[in-house]
């Protein structure tokens, strides 16, 4: 394909329409140049010496919409407005004659949207290959067997093999050993969409758990069920915890507010063993607009004068605080050797924030390239955050009320945990950024639909590519070099507004003047020069012994016992460049 | 009593029990003895001590508590972990060991109790036991001891009480008697009298040293006038400033009139590309311009050039009341305070922070010099920084500029020329701005810390072109909160070199009493000769100041910066070519040419300058200027080695100094991820390993270019009489290795000071054929360039380590490590940091 040569398709992508277009961009003023539309990705290039490149993934488009009219005065009034779901808007114009934009705008918009035009998402026209298939990174008993379950207290159950007790449960639920299928059954009617109360994790010396479910179904008439409370009960004295601790990751008037349709907490009277704590975190239509007053303050432009005021009013680092400190206690509970019951509203949206980064906190396992991977798949999209929704797929309704930056918020928090903690996870930044794109992209199966039954109707493991197969084909650009493997202690991140910061070179990376810093960061940059320099030296220190015969008897005696040690210290370091 | 009890009339204030331990601990108190585990400076009292107290750590200490014992002695607040290696009874003394505060640094005494807290003064009385100690300093630490159930609680009663009596309140004349307790004792004065100075940075107290720094900017047509000398044409100025060559002194002392405070037009720095740098004070209006004087005055502004920008930092930079106003409220919000629980809500915390408008200055101090680095970049212009006083903004622009410009002020040596030069000599006025005296609560003003913290946002962003680290720099600041150096205790040169009559002078014994110690001449007491700050071995432990450096690895420096007026043809970026004799002015941003801009010039009143020079300056000019600084706001510059280091300055691009103002113990977390405390950061552990490699190519390199080259093996000890009294002052020990890196760290960077010294050093008769020009190009910097060039082939077979050099001798500055062989060893004996530099016998 010659027009876009200097971009490599992937294997499946295939050419839809190019056509001359003038980028408005807003660091730059207009561009002249032409655009690329295949079914994986928009592209653009200007003509000039100044070249500016877009290529975006259709998936990451969330709205398109004409703007001006074929009468509209001024110049560059008349094109397309595109709002992109990774924090950035584009603006094209065309010609203001005979309909130029109808072609580009209606075929934008069909491969933009798939689902909604009865066309496949790309995912499944790919036909990329890689090394590794990244679909068996997650294997659920391999995963439940790491950490040393099952065990006399707790057992594993089968008895969701067909999805007939929760619809958007895995099929294989860890649960307290006394618990019968029966039990369980029943403690799916008392929960909202029958998601029972099963193990996420296990704290292998105090044997502490962190159970996640969905809220009570309490309602206003505050109803009680002797089996769900039977069965709080059963896991608290899996391990002898004196007082079960429910956290409730909603703040209170939320939790009292859901009791109208039906929901609710668990009652002091009903659960006498218990306390419940309220963590004041707020629902996705608040996290949503949040991160829409974040998006108008990075982009364009960056204000300089009252950013920091500007930052605060848009709450999005003050809930990146609540999520952080709520697991933060999650995890102080368990680590000190009592159980802990998470839920939300539905359990798969705060809960799955709450628990993924609690266990993030406990294991260092989680912490490595492969554990991260293992931990999302587990507690993300095994158990039913409904990604679909939340991120609207290849689906045309940009303002749907379900969706929400949920999963954003985890990996910001995973951001900040890796900025405090600088040596303590394997993967980097990178992996993040990546995990980011390719959760709008639609170019792996990965987080496509909302459950593992809805993944497995699709036959997704099959027809599509995961993105661990990416990242795991090439792990050397994802590791963090300053890893360093350390497993006996807890991770307690600072949740405080004074050691928070704004993820820039992600929520600002398309401001020309970040991405200098966005490439590579600065002590990185440093690690590799010094990498660099090593090799040199070696080099030369190598040369020097080599070609130095006659000056060498001095020259041996002095320095060869000490120019053992370098190649010594080298194979402690790794070396992932 | 022996030594350091000229103190002792705090005795008086102090209840009786606490003086009589304190009478009974002194008669037998030697200087290195160690009480307890602490090592005490000679004539350093233990007035009260705790057992068994945990101190709580920093999250960059690795966070949890550490066990150990708790001091107060009349000179700081020390803790001794539990299994801290005992102290070396010959070792040199130490101020401050690593988790110790001196008693002028705290502010504030807080008892935490089973169920309040309280504000322990001097004057108040516990009513509880307290469980917990927080210590609430000016340098923006906050300590916090935790005393054990096992703690005596007599002991953690006493000790709070001790503190809280000892530590300085805000009083004048407190100040002489905290430097008494320090350095007061007659051991301590004997050694701070051996001490020598470091001989590898430019102090630019001699005309010789002003000499040096032109030779080392490669900057022509100016010489150094000592028509200031006895401080008779300005008293704030030092003794020694740099004029263009034109100007005699004759013509030079009618110029001082027309300036505020006679603070004249004088030259800062030469940016490779050929532009001067100069700062200057405003213009006196009211004053006859005659004839002569304007010709002079029109030289000494354009020194060697024919454009002349005058950068005002009068008018939109922060006056030292903001700063002032921002520094306080941006410790109030840092600290927090538990005892007045009036600490911001965390949830306000950002805006605050933006209310504190500390951020908006550093963005406008390095936005200002960002703009200046660019027209110094772009041509022959003479950048003028004019600020009403010349004493403040014109500090912390300068020096701004020239650490984004100049490699060489990024090392720890080059820094502290840098603000030899441009804050000490050129007379900051450190004294009243500190306020140590608490006399000049209105002219109090962190200046100076808001320079540090510019330069701090530098090395944040461009942590791998700085050989200083961001431990130094903080070290730094927490050094100016000690009224011990003589560096910041006065205001300007002459108050320098008379302090000890000013001392004097506004001593006022406290109580009226004052014993003075016996045998001792009348003025002695008064006057505990003051170390200048860059003494750091007297301050900090090895293990502390083995973080001040970072090895470099970028090739640093352009050859062209030693003689950049011969590279005027190569410079593509060159917009501006101007009438000679142009001025303009920029202010907020812009350049305007106004006719008032010199006093001289604006036809009326004076009347005599020619109407020929009165012409408009080109017109195209400006556009070519403000293309300059367009660049510069873009700072599309994509980083260069001897490109300016141009700070982005959006909004999240300029950062609190966590490190700095957030590292009291109650942010830290309990417990943090552990770093194994004996475990260096992956890229620290890379940097060593990078400079052992280089050390020993360096070595080997040298010792094949000795064998080949006879003549040199005199020269380590040559180098060997310029430093070898430092050999006593740091023995050598197991450890000195990392020493030696951390000082060796420094030869990336051309150090041409180590030129500096040769005319005075009696080595040139060692070398008589030394190439002189060897010195216009410190080998250091063709060292780190990895292209061998062409004619280094002809050298011998090793001088592609050092580019195209063409004698071999540069390698001897390279010491070689202890087990190097006999006639190494020779030159092994310089020890301590400052023989690792070595310097290089050209």
């Amino acid at each position: 394909m010659e027009p876009l040569g200097d971009v490599t398709l992937l294997p499946g992508e295939e050419r839809v329409i190019d056509k001359d277009i003038i980028y408005i961009c807003p660091f730059n003023g207009a561009l002249k140049g032409k655009v690329f539309i295949t079914n994986f990705r928009l592209y653009f290039k200007s003509d000039g010496d100044h070249v500016v490149v877009l290529d975006i993934p259709l998936g990451a488009i969330g709205r398109v919409e004409k703007m001006g009219g074929a009468s509209s005065r001024g110049e560059n009034s008349y094109g397309l407005e595109i709002t992109c779901k990774d924090m950035r808007n584009l603006r094209f114009a065309l010609k203001q004659e005979g309909h130029s934009r109808r072609d580009i705008f209606e075929i934008l918009f069909r491969y933009a949207f798939p689902l909604s035009h009865g066309l496949p998402m790309f995912a499944f026209l790919s036909q990329e290959k890689f090394d590794e298939n990244g679909w068996h990174v997650y294997k659920p008993m391999e995963e439940y067997r790491r950490q040393g379950l099952p065990t006399d207290k707790w057992r594993i159950s089968f008895v969701n093999e067909d999805y007939k007790l929760c619809d958007t449960y895995p099929t294989i639920l860890v649960v307290p050993y006394k618990a019968t299928d029966d039990d369980l059954q029943k403690v799916a009617t008392f929960r909202s969409r029958c998601r029972i109360p099963v193990l996420s994790w296990i704290h292998k010396e105090n044997q502490a758990v962190i159970v996640r479910c969905s809220q009570p179904l309490v309602g206003m008439s505050g109803k009680r069920n002797k089996d769900d409370e039977r069965y709080l009960e059963m896991i608290r004295e899996a391990n002898a915890t004196t007082k079960l601790t429910i956290y409730d990751a909603r703040p209170n008037v939320n939790a009292v507010a859901n009791k109208a349709t039906g929901g609710g907490y668990e009652g002091d009277d009903a659960y006498q063993n218990a306390e419940l704590v309220f963590l004041d975190i707020h629902n996705i239509h608040v996290m949503r607009e949040s991160l829409k007053k974040l998006k108008d303050i990075v982009y364009p432009n960056v204000e300089e004068a009252h950013w920091l005021s500007s930052l605060e009013s848009t709450h999005w680092l003050e809930h990146i605080k609540l999520v952080l400190s709520g697991a933060i206690q999650v995890a102080d509970k368990v680590s000190s050797g009592n159980s802990v019951v998470v839920h939300c509203s539905d359990g798969w949206d705060r809960t799955a924030q709450l628990t993924s980064l609690a266990m993030l906190m406990l294991d260092s396992h989680y912490r490595t390239l492969r554990g991260f991977q293992v931990l999302l798949e587990k507690e993300w999209i095994s158990f039913g955050h409904k990604f679909a929704s939340r991120i609207g797929h290849g689906d045309k309704n940009h303002a749907d009320q379900d969706r929400s930056p949920i999963f954003l918020q985890l990996i910001d928090c995973v951001w900040q945990m890796t900025k405090q903690f600088p040596t303590a996870f394997e993967f980097n930044e990178r992996l993040l950024m990546v995990i980011l794109d390719h959760l709008y992209s639609c170019r792996f199966g990965t987080f496509l639909y909302n459950c593992e039954n809805a993944r497995d109707i699709n036959h997704m493991r099959i027809k599509t590519v995961s993105l661990w197969s990416l990242v795991n084909s090439d792990t050397a650009t994802y590791i963090n070099p300053f890893y360093t493997e350390e497993s006996s202690r807890v991770l307690y991140p600072v949740a405080s507004m004074r050691h928070l910061e704004l993820w820039v070179t992600y929520y600002i990376r398309w401001n020309p003047r970040i991405q200098q810093q966005v490439c590579v960061s600065p002590v990185e940059q440093r690690f590799r020069e010094l990498l660099a320099l090593r090799d040199q030296y070696l080099k030369k220190l190598q040369e020097l012994q080599l070609s130095d015969s006659s000056p060498s008897a001095h020259l041996s005696n002095s320095s060869t016992p000490s120019a053992a040690s370098p190649t010594q210290h080298i194979t402690h370091l790794h070396t992932p460049f | 009593m022996l030594t350091g009890s000229k103190t002792t009339f705090k005795v008086r204030q102090m209840v009786p029990d606490v003086k009589d331990r304190m009478l009974s601990h002194s008669g037998h108190h030697t200087r290195g003895r160690d009480m307890f585990g602490l090592c005490c400076l000679p004539g350093e009292c233990v007035l009260q001590r705790a057992v068994l107290v945990r101190k709580k750590l920093s999250a960059k200490e690795g966070g949890g508590w550490l066990a150990g014992t708790l001091f107060c002695t009349h000179f700081r607040v020390a803790f001794v972990p539990q299994d801290s290696p005992k102290p070396d009874d010959n070792a040199d003394p130490v101020l401050l060991g690593d988790h110790d505060v001196s008693l002028s640094s705290i502010e504030k005494v807080v008892a935490v109790g089973p169920s309040r807290t309280k504000l322990v003064t001097p004057n108040s009385s516990l009513k509880f036991t307290p469980e917990e100690l927080v210590l609430y300093c000016r340098d923006l630490r906050v300590i916090c001891f935790l005393f054990d159930r096992l703690t005596p609680e007599t002991q953690a009663v006493e000790i709070t009480y001790t503190i809280a009596k000892t530590y300085q309140p805000l009083k004048p004349g407190t100040v002489l008697s905290f430097q008494n307790a320090a350095l007061g004792s007659i051991e301590m004065k004997q050694f701070l009298s051996n001490r020598r100075r470091d001989p590898n940075m430019n102090w630019f107290e001699s005309s010789i040293d002003w000499e040096q720094e032109l030779e080392r900017a490669g900057a022509t047509g100016w010489r150094v006038s000592s028509v200031n000398d006895r401080f008779e044409m300005s008293t704030s100025l030092s003794r020694f400033n740099v004029v263009p060559q034109k100007v005699l002194d004759t013509e030079l002392k009618k110029t001082f009139a027309h300036f505020n405070e006679g603070r004249i037009p004088r030259w800062c720095w030469r940016h490779p590309r050929g532009s001067d740098l100069l700062r200057m004070a405003s213009f006196q209006n009211n004053i006859y311009h005659e004839k002569d004087d304007i010709r002079n005055l029109e030289l000494v502004l354009f020194g060697v050039q024919q454009v002349c920008v005058v950068v005002d930092l009068g008018e939109e930079m922060p006056s030292p009341g903001d700063i002032q106003l921002a520094h306080t409220r941006l410790r109030a919000l840092c600290l927090g305070d538990i005892s007045a629980s009036v600490s911001v809500p965390d949830d306000k915390w950002l805006s605050t922070l933006e209310g504190t408008h500390w951020l908006d200055y550093i963005r406008s101090c390095l936005r200002k010099a960002a703009e200046v680095a660019c027209l110094l970049r772009g041509g022959h212009l003479t950048v003028v920084l004019q600020e009403p006083e010349d004493r403040d903004m014109n500090c912390v622009v300068s020096s701004l500029v020239q650490v984004m410009c100049d490699p060489h002020c990024r090392t720890v040596a080059g820094f502290q020329g840098l603000v030899q030069k441009e804050w000490i000599m050129a007379g900051h006025r450190f004294l009243s701005r500190i306020n140590y005296h608490r006399d000049s609560d209105k002219e109090e003003a962190p200046v100076f810390l808001l320079f540090l913290d510019c330069v701090w946002q530098l090395w944040t962003q461009f942590p791998s072109r700085f050989q200083l680290s961001g431990d130094y720099l903080l070290a730094l600041h927490d050094s100016l909160h000690m009224p011990l150096f003589s560096s910041f205790l006065a205001n300007c040169q002459r108050e320098r070199s008379r302090r000890s009559q000013h001392l004097s002078q506004s001593y006022t014994p406290v109580n009226g009493l004052r014993e003075l110690p016996r045998g001792s001449s009348p003025q002695d007491p008064c006057d505990p000769p003051l170390p200048p700050v860059w003494d750091w071995a007297l301050q900090y432990s090895s293990q502390r100041r083995a973080r001040f450096t970072q090895p470099v690895t970028q090739p640093s420096c352009p050859p062209p910066l030693l003689n950049g007026n011969l590279n005027t043809n190569l410079d593509p970026h060159r917009h501006v070519d101007g009438m000679a004799g142009s001025v303009f002015f920029l202010s907020r941003g812009s350049f305007s040419s106004p006719s008032n801009l010199l006093p001289w010039r604006s036809g009326a009143g004076s009347g005599s300058y020619r109407k020929s020079h009165r012409r408009a300056p080109s017109a195209e000019m400006l556009p070519g200027l403000e293309r300059l600084l367009r660049a510069c706001s873009l700072s599309e510059v994509r980083p260069e080695p001897h490109e300016p280091l141009l700070p982005l300055l959006l909004g999240p691009c300029v950062k609190v100094w966590r490190d700095c103002y957030l590292r009291g113990a109650l942010h830290a977390q309990a417990f943090t991820h552990p770093m194994p405390s004996s475990m260096l950061h992956p890229v620290e552990q890379l940097a060593w390993e990078v400079q052992q490699m280089r050390d020993k190519l360096a070595q080997a390199s040298s010792t094949s270019s000795s064998s080949s080259c006879s003549s040199s093996s005199s020269s380590p000890s040559s180098s060997r009489t310029s430093s070898a009294p430092h050999g006593k002052q740091e023995p050598r020990r197991s450890d000195s290795n990392l020493n030696q890196n951390a000082n060796n760290g420094t030869f990336l960077f051309p150090s041409s000071r180590s030129a500096c010294y040769q005319p005075a050093a009696p080595r040139s008769n060692a070398h008589p054929a030394a190439p002189l020009k060897a010195t216009s190009r410190p080998p250091a910097a063709s060292f780190t360039c990895p292209q061998p060039r062409p004619a280094g082939r002809d050298g011998s077979k090793h001088t592609f380590l050092f580019g195209h050099q063409p004698d071999n001798r540069p390698a001897q500055r390279y010491i070689p490590p202890p087990h190097a062989k006999p006639p190494r060893s020779r030159s092994g004996s310089n020890g301590g940091s400052s023989g690792i530099h070595g310097n290089p016998p050209q």
